[in-house]
């Protein structure tokens, strides 16, 4: 894995629910600006987060934005612009087809954001949400998590071993199952009593974890609300107002809830990439300084 | 003590009014976005068993025989993913609800999904998925408690493996794509969305059969072995 | 004070007549370090597994345990839980969490205590222990050693008053091995900590013990200091008197009236001692020089092998060669992580190797196909004996590789060879560690193979497995067996030919006797302790033989 960056370092409870709120601004809106701003900001996030590596994942983003967006037409045909007809009559508008555009960016703003979820959300962070609610699951969690990289090594010695005998491919797979389930359950049960041996269901679990809530934390959390609370204000007061069907009817800049949103829009999707980026800086002075 | 259960339903309750806040916000602003209604239904979906769990304050070996078969359903499909329609996951989760129980296949089912997720990737998809793999060890394992499969069965319970796979969990999985293509093509009926998932459910009943058909048997007294040796 | 106080133990396994445990009367004392030991099968762990409550096994118990005067039944779960720490035979098994700070917290947290005294604790027993360095590592990152040492951690940081440690160390390599026991030396020094601990290793935790207790078949055949218990052992004529420390075991052999070594510092001392004033007239013994190992067609021959896991990674093999001569034992000895075992599997083409070439018999391994090769030519045996099992019986198990007409009698053959006759019907995990490998050296051997590779085959055997496993490899006949391991003693005793892996290499190889004399620390403890008086000895007969000769 690659060295942590600053935004990975943030309380994991503050960055599922900064993450969740992202996934959530997402699907606010259809305006085309808005899902404009929204996908080039998931797109820096999921580069910034995630690192140059996704880029490569683009062409494939792309193509199914393309697909998502052109098919749209195809199913629903209300719209005021024809822009073709085809199969006889059935008509092809521009307002069905921005429709489609704009429900494919959401669609793929939210792909790039479970991408960024999926980076920052390691087992053991989401263990450490759930796990005060859940505790019996997340322990089952955190042992499937050690068993199965454990388990896998077991299969290859097994496949070593049975290098000897011929047999079959799904033979072969039948034995290895069956001698693993032998082996996984002994070795389970000898589990059980090192839990046992140290205490295991004598009371009530206590908990602990190496995450704690530090002053950055709680005021990424602020910064997070307010912008989040300011979108919704503005939505509710029409700013973020779009309608394509029958005619594209969309607000304007000179709506200033308008400008309020996608502004405060932009600044939300962009707390990981500043708190990253100025971390980097901040490091290149102190070296220059030396 | 005390404190620490009004902590956790403090907890619960915040859950639950945030669910209800997330609702309300989608209902008004999100476009009639239905997927997160749905998602949040299945997270509902899943807490009975989970809550049932937490409960009982699971024993060492309840708990630890749940995660080997979790984490045997994830690196058996890891290692063999090479095999090729050997879907083996769902099989094991079906012979785990069956020698452990109706609640231990669903949490093995729910668990495994998410762990396998973590090696492949996370999505939307996620939820549903766990919660149609919970459900399919859940049904097995109350299939077999009413004698209707068992390992004396072996072709019966393949049969009856891979119609649930047809039936109820690829349906499940499915059910995810209506909802985020509801609205993403206009008027979509389920049908079509079912019906076009039809194939794909088709080969994973198939691939279910088989790995029941060829280790149900000597898995199910492997387990019965350990069963009676440490009188579990 | 008496820590524990254990009366008249008897214990009966369900659904058998014979006592697990025959009338045990033992008493600890607090901060004392007590080893048990005793043969396979002799009820160690039995009775370990009675001082800890919710690993009691269940069968007809009499007689009672005490703890702090208190009976162990009714002691509060929580306090047992906390006062008596239990370190287990696999290091892998005993890993419930899947990170080591999450490991670390574990016991704490089934106790309900809070953040703060956990972070505390946690953060102790890191610092205490060195493990800050691996702390937010994955477990299945971890060495064996390092999954042990977390092990003991994750239990000292429950402050036990007593730690139980049954065979700890027989899954680790040497190396790994003598760290660990320092370590409980150091708690027991340090903390006070009762050390209650069982072991077939004996070589170190001897010297380290207070008082050693030998256990067969269920009863105490002796207890006391470790002299002494050596002493008691000679005069009873003992099979276990082979499992104690070699200084100890050449004093008896000899035939002293000086004091008793334990250690090899000891040992030298004592071979001073015993020896002067004497002229020493014979300081050698005979040995045959290393044959032309590329004479005739060797029955392995590899040549510059290069071998790494992946493109990225670092080259496993670095141009290694080798020949090996039909019909000889030949040992590959070296430290963990040199590539020894994947050498193994490079040999009979488990691993690709990019460059290098490979015959086996005199043909081209490319040449065969893969049934040809694997039968009636090459066999390799595996590290962990589990991994060949795949069925309900030892029976079951022989018959899956036997071939031809008579199975049966194949196999029956085979099972009397490898003294498994009586446990053919035994499930291969019910059976104990030793008669495991049996199995599987039966199970490769129904390959017939000529050529039998081993990777470290004599793991967490104690020395009378090892003696009855190199009695049934010198039975094979004309076979080769080419061995990998950290074994010195067994490689010593049993091999023709040594080498030394290091660095993706073989550095050095020379016969058995040669070998182990021209080292200086890679050597048995034999030779370390007489190297400054004898050119050549390098097992305890030589040692004795030679001290005779001299008296």
């Amino acid at each position: 894995m690659d060295r942590e960056t600053a935004f990975e370092k943030i309380n994991p409870i503050i960055c599922f629910i900064y993450i969740i709120g992202a996934m959530a601004l997402c699907m606010f809106t259809m305006h085309p600006v808005a899902c404009c701003a929204v996908l080039v900001m998931s797109l820096l996030l999921y580069v910034n987060v995630c690192g140059r590596g996704v880029l490569n994942r683009l062409p494939l983003l792309l193509v199914v934005y393309s697909i998502l967006s052109l098919s749209n037409p195809l199913f629903n045909t209300k719209g005021e612009t024809i822009l073709f007809t085809y199969f006889g009559g059935r008509e092809f508008t521009l307002e069905a087809l921005c429709y489609g555009m704009m429900l494919s960016a959401m669609f793929v703003s939210v792909l790039m954001l479970f991408g960024v979820y999926h980076r920052l959300m390691t087992s053991d962070k989401l263990m450490y949400i759930f796990g005060g609610l859940a505790p019996g699951v997340s322990l089952v969690l955190s042992m499937v998590l050690r068993l199965v990289p454990h388990y896998g090594n077991q299969i290859k010695k097994i496949n070593t071993a049975r290098y000897i005998k011929q047999e079959g491919k799904y033979s072969k797979v039948a034995n290895v199952m069956s001698a693993m389930t032998t082996w996984s359950l002994e070795s389970g049960i000898l589990m059980a009593d090192s839990m046992k041996c140290r205490g295991y269901g004598c009371g009530t679990r206590g908990r602990f974890s190496i995450y704690s809530i530090k002053g950055k934390d709680i005021a990424v959390l602020i910064l997070a609300v307010f912008l989040f609370a300011s979108v919704l204000i503005c939505r509710v007061k029409g700013g973020l107002d779009a309608a394509f069907i029958p005619r594209i009817k969309i607000s304007r800049w000179d709506n200033i809830y308008f400008v309020m949103a996608i502004w405060n829009m932009i600044l939300y999707l962009a707390i990981p990439i500043v708190i990253n980026v100025t971390e980097a800086v901040k490091w290149h002075i102190l070296r220059l300084k030396d | 003590m005390q404190g620490k259960s009004l902590k956790r339903i403090l907890g619960y309750t915040a859950m639950l009014m945030l669910a209800v806040m997330v609702l309300i916000i989608f209902w008004k602003f999100g476009n009639r976005n239905h997927y997160v209604f749905g998602t949040l239904l299945i997270v509902c979906g899943m807490l009975p068993v989970v809550c049932g769990f937490e409960k009982k304050k699971p024993g060492a070996r309840e708990i630890v025989m749940i995660s080997v078969m979790s984490a045997l359903a994830v690196a058996v499909r890891l290692a063999f993913a090479i095999v090729p329609h050997f879907k083996p996951m769902a099989g094991i989760i079906m012979i785990t609800g069956m020698a452990f129980g109706p609640s231990a296949g669903f949490l093995s089912g729910m668990i495994s999904l998410l762990v396998s997720n973590f090696a492949f990737a996370q999505g939307p998809w996620t939820p549903w998925q766990m919660f149609s793999f919970g459900i399919g060890g859940l049904v097995t394992g109350l299939l077999y408690d009413k004698g209707i499969i068992g390992e004396n069965k072996r072709i019966v319970t393949a049969i009856i493996g891979g119609i649930i796979v047809v039936l109820l969990m690829g349906p499940i999985m499915d059910t995810s794509t209506f909802f985020l293509a509801d609205g993403m093509m206009g008027d979509v009926t389920p049908w079509a969305i079912y019906l076009s998932g039809l194939p794909v459910n088709a080969v994973h009943a198939v691939a279910t059969a088989g790995t029941l058909l060829l280790v149900s048997p000597p898995i199910l007294e492997r387990i019965n072995r350990i069963k009676v040796k440490y009188e579990i | 004070m008496a820590h524990f106080e254990i009366k008249g133990l008897s214990f009966c396994y369900p659904n058998s007549e014979k006592k697990a445990l025959d009338d045990i009367n033992i008493t600890i004392k607090k901060g004392e370090y007590i080893t048990i030991c005793g043969r396979s099968g002799s009820g160690k762990t039995t009775l370990l597994r009675h001082l800890k409550k919710p690993i009691t096994p269940s069968g007809k118990r009499v007689g009672e345990i005490l703890f702090n005067k208190c009976p162990i039944e009714e002691m509060d779960v929580r306090t047992q839980a906390s006062a008596i720490g239990y370190v287990m035979q696999n290091p892998d098994n005993q890993i419930v969490t899947d990170k080591v700070w999450h490991e670390l917290a574990f016991g704490l947290e089934s106790l309900g205590c809070d953040t703060n005294t956990i972070r505390l604790k946690v953060a102790e027993m890191a610092s205490y222990f060195g493990i800050q360095d691996w702390f937010h590592k994955n477990v299945n990152e971890l060495s064996g050693g390092q999954k042990q040492l977390l092990n003991l951690a994750s239990i000292m940081a429950m402050q036990p008053q007593v730690l139980i440690c049954d065979e700890p160390t027989s899954q680790l390599d040497p190396i790994a091995a003598s760290d660990f026991l320092q370590t409980i030396k150091k708690i027991n020094l340090e903390l006070g900590t009762t050390v209650i601990m069982t072991e077939h290793r004996l070589e170190e935790v001897f010297p380290a013990s207070d008082r050693v207790v030998v256990m067969e078949d269920g009863k105490i055949i002796a207890d006391g200091e470790p002299k002494a218990v050596g002493e008691a052992l000679k005069n009873k004529n003992n099979k276990m008197f082979a499992a104690l420390p070699t200084p100890m075991q050449i004093y008896y052999g000899v035939g002293s009236s000086l004091e008793c070594p334990l250690t090899v510092r000891e040992g030298r001392n004592w071979i001073d001692e015993q020896l002067s004033g004497k002229e020493i007239k014979k300081d050698r013994l005979s040995e045959q020089d290393l044959p032309d190992l590329y004479a005739d067609t060797p029955a392995i021959f590899a040549k510059e092998l290069w071998f790494r896991y992946s493109k990225e990674a670092k080259d496993v093999l670095k141009g290694t060669s080798i020949s090996v001569p039909k019909g000889s034992f030949y040992a590959i000895v070296g430290g963990n992580g040199t590539g020894k075992s994947t050498f193994l599997k490079a040999i009979c083409g488990i691993c690709k190797t990019y460059s290098g070439k490979i015959k086996i018999d005199g043909k081209n391994i490319n040449k065969y196909k893969k049934e040809e090769l694997f039968r009636g030519h090459l066999a390799l045996l595996p590290q962990d004996p589990q991994s060949l099992f795949v069925k309900k019986t030892v029976r079951e198990e022989l018959l899956e590789m036997a071939e031809g007409a008579d199975k049966e009698e194949t196999v029956a053959k085979m099972a009397e060879k490898c003294e498994l006759t009586a446990l053919l019907d035994s499930h291969p995990y019910d059976i104990s560690g030793g008669e495991q490998q049996r199995t599987a050296l039966a199970k490769v051997l129904l390959t017939k193979p000529d050529i039998l590779l081993m990777d470290e085959p004599t793991k967490g055997m104690d020395n009378f497995f090892k003696q009855g496993f190199a009695n049934i490899l010198k039975e094979l006949g004309d076979i080769t067996i080419l061995m990998v391991s950290h074994d010195i003693e067994f490689c010593a005793k049993y091999a023709d030919i040594v080498s030394l892996f290091f660095d993706g290499g073989i550095i050095t190889t020379n016969t058995s006797r040669r070998f182990f004399a021209g080292n200086s620390f890679y050597t048995t403890s034999a030779n370390r302790m007489s190297r400054h008086m004898f050119a050549n000895a390098v097992t305890e007969e030589d040692v004795i033989k030679l001290c005779r000769e001299n008296l």
